[in-house]
């Protein structure tokens, strides 16, 4: 379909062409199910002016609690399939699946939460479809949160991996077009949506630049504590680490092999720049390694931080 | 398959139930609601018509003066051609007949 031969020729489906087709067809048929869904993200996000516009490789949609299966079953019938997914331990519950389809460019990614919320999964829900806005993609309706809501989304999403390329060049700018754009959302709005949505330490960084002073949410404690782990982390070390802690003792030893030396196809799965054969298999162990053992002295420090606080209550900011 | 030939003078709408995006040189089209998402590509002339399928109130025959005149040939030279792909478009759903 990226090359798609037409009654008068041939004509190529660009990726911008192909994600504004399929977030029409998905929340269409999303809705079709009686599910509940909010598209986030992508070419609403250029529209709403929150970051440049640029040609999304993907459609993001947030379904309602209870709604993912539906969709993914859904998803499958009509020939969409699961990209690989690693199978390995999350600090945060894992909160997207990523859909694929032979004869399109681009990827469907259905998220049945969004991390940094850290409201109750259904409250969140609530919250932004009570806010959603309408608006128009290939020629339909569909809904999507409003500014504020869309705004902490795009935070979130880079305050989730603050250290990664697309972060550090994302959120500065996210703050300047948000300083820009419209100062009534800035200085009345925001706070309050990111509070309402357990939001407003988590994407405190991000608030504070816009010279907003969140105040502690206890409610959200121990998800905060877990948020903060996570942000912290580069590699999956933290996450390993957490897992083998938390798991029972007679687990241990089978986990850690897990960890250090995952199966072949977990790994190439993981890393599917590794050359066939052993000698690929053998890279990848070693790379493992060497990133594991970077990162361990401070993820041990950070794990232990968390697990101590979790005991004595949580540090104010 | 023989197809159901539409009468000139029936008026005809794009359904609500077809995601498009213009694109250059023609148009990207899927329909909605089914289980399938197979995108229909529209070059040329058949995306002239599906411009003008885009009027409000407009009628097959109207379709075929507009294309005609677009690609400057006599309307009796495309009708039979403009009819059988706008039945075609019927049958997959993107465009429905009446008011």
């Amino acid at each position: 379909m990226a090359d798609e031969r037409g009654l008068a020729g041939t004509i190529s489906l660009s990726r911008s062409s192909a994600v504004q087709l399929a977030t029409a067809w998905l929340w269409n048929g999303v809705a079709s199910l009686g599910v509940r869904s909010l598209v986030i993200k992508g070419p609403i996000a250029d529209e709403l002016g929150l970051r440049p516009p640029r040609a999304s490789s993907d459609v993001d949609l947030l379904v309602e609690p209870g709604g993912a299966d539906e969709v993914i079953a859904f998803l499958q019938g009509a020939g969409w399939y699961e990209r690989f997914a690693p199978s390995i331990p999350w600090v945060m519950e894992f909160h997207s699946r990523t859909f694929i389809h032979d004869g399109w460019p681009i990827d469907l990614d259905i998220h049945n939460h969004w991390p940094g919320f850290l409201r109750e999964k259904g409250e969140v829900f609530e919250t932004l479809w009570a806010r959603r806005e309408s608006h128009s993609m290939a020629g339909l309706v569909v809904d999507a949160p409003d500014k504020a809501s869309m705004t902490l989304i795009l935070a979130l999403h880079s305050l989730r991996d603050p250290e990664r390329e697309q972060s550090r060049r994302e959120l500065p700018l996210l703050v300047t077009t948000t300083l820009d754009a419209d100062a009534k959302v800035v200085s009345t709005d925001l706070l309050a949506v990111a509070t309402s949505l357990g939001a407003d330490q988590t994407a405190g960084p991000f608030l504070r630049s816009l010279g907003l002073s969140p105040q502690h949410d206890a409610a959200a404690d121990e998800a905060l504590l877990r948020w903060r782990l996570m942000t912290g982390s580069k590699v999956q070390t933290r996450a390993w680490l957490l897992a083998l802690a938390e798991a029972p003792l007679r687990a241990r030893p089978r986990l850690l092999l897990t960890a250090i030396f995952p199966p072949a196809t977990e790994l190439r799965g993981q890393h599917p720049d590794l050359a066939p054969g052993a000698l690929g298999l053998l890279t990848g162990w070693t790379r493992r390694l060497i990133n594991g053992a970077r990162d361990f002295a401070p993820s041990v420090r950070d794990i232990l931080r968390y697990r101590l606080t979790r005991s004595n209550g949580p540090h104010r900011d | 398959m023989d197809r159901t030939v539409i009468d000139v003078g029936s008026a005809i709408s794009r359904s609500a139930q077809v995601a498009q995006v213009e694109s250059t040189g023609g148009y990207f089209l899927l329909p909605l609601g089914g289980d399938s998402c197979e995108v229909l590509a529209l070059l040329g002339t058949s995306a002239q018509v599906w411009r003008a399928t885009g009027l409000p109130g407009i009628t097959v025959r109207k379709v075929i003066d507009a294309v005609a005149h677009d690609v400057g040939i006599a309307p009796d030279d495309i009708e039979e051609d403009v009819q059988n792909f706008i039945a075609a478009l019927v049958e997959r759903g993107l465009l429905t007949v009446g008011d």
